[in-house]
């Protein structure tokens, strides 16, 4: 078949973020809509076994909140009603990188500061709100199931994980495979007979520590987030520290290139007191801890690249990390899941939910989506010299600029407001170079370095 | 003023003659040269096109347009095409063709100046990326050219990547 029907039904492998914001999706598009989870779903803010991440520092980008908002109306009242900060992050930033705070501003778009569980918990009431949406949880996943000339994929294997250990057939006209980074379908597609994607894989050996505090809220400092990064390559180490329901800090530090945080008492501390932002530290040393120090290692962004096969079946996607695992440090994994989300719907509308050719285009789409978020976070990335993997062409002559940029952050909060913009996928990386943006930048960043030759600046820049 | 050198070499699978046909019917650029928003003849030339002034305005990756006139100033058919600009940039460019056995070389120099007052004032730091955006248009005039190569008629057996 070839558009959904009345009795049309899709499976989501994954009940994580990418799984419960596309199984909301597809809920306008299909009849009913599954979601199989392997783990035990709780009922309450809380992190599963097999999603370590989310115990650590999350920030909801403006782009992905906006998003989300569209999908779930109450998601910043409820979000704020549950003690989380949905502000203007520009206004309420405490950003230390380059030898200096970045300028304040008003933005006018809202962000979201909260755990990640909390998050994750919203989203996930909201989605098994939905009348044709259900939840099978304890759900191991055993394969893919096929049409006997294994063109189209109908179905999948499961297992249950009961004493019975129920094992049966989920057949479905579309499956989307959300399991996150470790997702099987490389394997399963070269069993039936179809190439692998090409992967591109960026070693950078990031690893952090994440500990939670108790917040102050009449602390004049209270509502600020904190954040520290380096300028790299000579320092490799970050900060962050961000306000969170429950009256909570949550502090995750680490460092790339092996250079991580430790996780006994003395040494996280040590280790925040070493950053260039002494507010961490400030903070956390006369602030009552709330957890353990939890580790966490990131050794290497992984692009799967599905927009490059030619040969793919019929009737099956795959979304969210399972296509691309971002270094977490630039916070955009959330928010590039929900728009490969919202990227799916506007294609089923366009196609008035015709699923044949879907993946190609699919592809397509989510690429150009990932794109922008994969170049800001590997360029970053290949300031460091041990950063090994395929580099983007022209990435040296970017980070150049952008060094520059970072500098004139710190002075004006124009550059400021068109650099938060970039990042937070609200405007591409090019915007950073119109005729007006480029003389700010060299005003600021020589401002910054060279004050007192400022007249001089059409004789370079002093490097 | 900041001065910028460029030299692009184009090696195509084709005859000098389609080649020729198609960069000296500079009009038709927009058609088959993505970053060439349009030509626009000001003045025509003589018999071999001498004297000719096109203005031409172009819009690459980067968020701003270029526009500057050429004038004609020598041609030698089948072999070479030297003009003047004016504008927004100022200078020389020079188309030379020559036959090869695989088939044709095409170079283009480009000698020119930036008058406009932010392209100067910003050369130190955007250099890199006014160079990068003139690759980025020449490599697109390249990959256009052999397309227009591919599908213009009786050109199809002539046209290779």
């Amino acid at each position: 078949m070839a558009t959904p029907s009345a009795t049309s039904h899709a499976l989501v492998l994954g009940a994580s973020m990418a799984g419960l914001l596309t199984a909301r999706v597809l809920s306008k598009h299909f009849a009913q809509v599954t979601i199989v989870e392997r783990d035990v779903v709780p009922d309450q803010p809380e992190a599963r076994k097999g999603q370590p991440q989310t115990r650590h520092l999350h920030g909801l980008l403006a782009s992905g909140l906006e998003i989300m908002t569209r999908y779930y109306p109450d998601l910043p009242d409820a979000l704020a009603a549950g003690g989380a900060l949905v502000i203007d992050m520009t206004a309420n930033m405490c950003w230390y990188t380059y030898g200096g705070y970045r300028r304040r501003f008003t933005m006018g778009r809202k962000g979201a500061l909260m755990s990640r569980p909390f998050l994750e918990h919203l989203i996930r009431q909201r989605t098994l709100a939905r009348d044709n949406v259900t939840l099978l949880d304890s759900c191991a996943i055993r394969g893919l199931v096929t049409g006997d000339d294994r063109r189209r994929i109908t179905g999948v294997r499961v297992e249950h994980r009961d004493a019975q250990s129920l094992a049966a057939t989920l057949t479905a006209d579309l499956v989307v495979d959300c399991t996150g980074r470790g997702s099987q379908t490389p394997q399963w597609l070269l069993a039936l007979g179809y190439p692998a994607p090409p992967q591109s894989e960026v070693k950078v050996n990031v690893g952090y520590a994440t500990r939670l505090y108790r917040r102050d809220p009449a602390d004049p400092r209270g509502q600020d987030w904190l954040l520290y990064t380096p300028e790299a390559p000579g320092e490799r180490r970050f900060g962050g520290m961000f306000p969170i329901e429950g009256e909570r800090w949550i502090v995750s530090l680490g460092g790339w290139t092996g250079d991580h945080a430790p996780t006994d008492e003395q040494g996280f501390l040590e280790y925040a007191r070493s950053l260039p932002m002494p507010e961490i530290y400030a903070l956390i040393s006369q602030a009552e801890p709330l957890s353990d120090i939890i580790p966490h290692k990131f050794p290497a962004s992984l692009r799967r690249h599905y927009e490059r096969l030619t040969r793919f079946p019929e009737g099956y996607l795959v979304l969210g990390d399972a296509v691309c695992s971002f270094n977490p440090t630039y916070g955009q994994g959330m928010t590039s899941a929900a728009m490969q989300a919202a990227a799916l719907d506007e294609l089923l509308t366009l196609r008035m939910g015709r699923l044949d050719g879907l993946a190609r285009a699919f592809f397509k789409r989510a690429a150009q989506v990932i794109d922008t978020p994969w170049q800001l976070a590997v360029g970053e990335d290949f300031r460091f010299p041990d950063t090994t993997g395929p580099k983007p062409a022209g990435v040296d002559l970017l980070n150049r600029y952008v060094a520059a940029v970072h500098r004139a952050t710190l002075v004006d909060p124009v550059v400021g407001a068109a650099f938060i913009r970039v990042m937070n996928l609200l405007a591409p990386p090019l915007s950073l170079m119109s005729p007006a943006m480029l003389l700010r930048v060299l005003r600021g960043a020589s401002q910054r370095r060279a004050p007192a030759v400022a007249r001089g600046v059409e004789r370079g820049v002093p490097s | 003023m900041a001065d910028y050198a460029f030299t692009t070499i184009w090696q195509i699978a084709a005859p000098v003659t389609p080649i020729w046909t198609a960069i000296t019917a500079v009009e038709r650029w927009p058609q088959w040269w993505r970053g060439v928003e349009a030509v626009i003849r000001l003045r025509d030339g003589d018999r071999r096109g001498v004297g000719a002034i096109h203005r031409y305005t172009w819009k690459s990756k980067l968020p701003y347009r270029l526009s500057f006139t050429m004038e004609t100033t020598h041609v030698e058919p089948l072999q070479r095409i030297e003009g003047h600009a004016r504008g927004e940039l100022q200078g020389t460019g020079r188309w030379t063709f020559s036959e090869t056995a695989q088939g044709t070389t095409v170079r283009y120099d480009w000698h020119v100046s930036t008058t406009k007052a932010w392209m100067n004032l910003v050369a130190p730091l955007a250099r890199p990326f006014f160079v990068w955006n003139h690759d980025v248009v020449m490599a697109w005039g390249h990959d256009g050219l052999i397309r227009l190569l591919a599908t213009a008629p009786g050109a199809r057996d002539q046209a290779v990547a």
